[in-house]
């Protein structure tokens, strides 16, 4: 699980953490990824709109159970839904995961305010 | 929709392009990064500031960065040549081909597969797939 690595260099292994901002909004998304010469061999992109004052995960492309997927989760982080994505490399896969959140941010965001517990 | 967007309004779907094709560049460059020339502060937020005399797009990053360094947010601000990062091609969506809903007691409610015309279908779920 790439986001219980500590960042740095563990062996050939090099664990990098950082947060960009996602489409027109305030909202970020929190990038973890491990690489070994140049080859990514686990990322995750969570989503985390800032919803009533605080910033909150909502959906995260993932790297764990050996396929990209996108876990999109409820209020308590829980995952509600996953969806499995075509087998690629992971390089690929994770420059695909932020071209997506780009693109797909309001979806995700309308959704999880849906979910919000009422 | 219910979006909460950042003031600034010079902010437009042009701009968010750009900035996305910026952040998909820098990836590609700290992955290729034999030295740690591309390295970003453990957790900041990274704000991009290209070199390419755009001073309206300059003025809403760093605008943006501060307001989430008011939120409390470890901001980086980074200036970066275009002609030291690598080129990235413009990338297809990505395409679901399964997807797996829960209940709410962490049960699988439903286990689908794509269909060419983008609808969903039901599907047997693998064993060895996890939550």
């Amino acid at each position: 699980m790439v986001g219980r690595r500590q960042a740095g260099w563990s062996g050939r292994e090099r664990t990098r953490e950082y947060d960009k901002r996602v489409g027109l909004s305030d909202d970020v998304a929190r990038v973890r990824f491990v690489t070994v010469d140049r080859k990514v061999i686990a990322y995750t992109v969570q989503y985390e709109p800032w919803v009533a004052g605080a910033y909150r995960p909502a959906a995260r492309y993932d790297s764990a159970h050996g396929q990209p997927h996108l876990d999109l989760l409820d209020w308590d982080g829980k995952v509600v839904e996953k969806r499995w994505l075509a087998s690629t490399s992971l390089n690929e896969a994770l420059e695909d995961a932020l071209a997506a959140l780009d693109r797909d941010w309001p979806i995700w965001r309308e959704a999880f305010l849906r979910r919000r517990p009422r | 929709m219910t979006t909460t967007t950042v003031a600034p309004s010079t902010i437009d779907d042009a701009h968010a392009a750009k900035n996305g094709e910026l952040h998909r560049r820098y990836l590609r460059a700290m992955i290729d990064d034999p030295d740690g020339s591309y390295d970003v502060p453990n957790g900041a937020l990274l704000v991009l500031l290209p070199d390419d005399g755009d001073e309206a797009f300059a003025a809403s990053e760093v605008e943006i960065g501060l307001l989430h360094l008011r939120r409390g947010r470890n901001v980086y601000f980074r200036h970066v040549s275009l002609a030291d990062l690598p080129e990235v091609p413009s990338v297809d969506p990505p395409r679901f081909v399964r997807r797996t809903r829960y209940n709410p007691d962490g049960s699988v409610a439903a286990e689908e597969t794509a269909g060419p015309d983008g609808t969903w279908v039901p599907a047997e779920r693998s064993e060895e797939e996890g939550r």
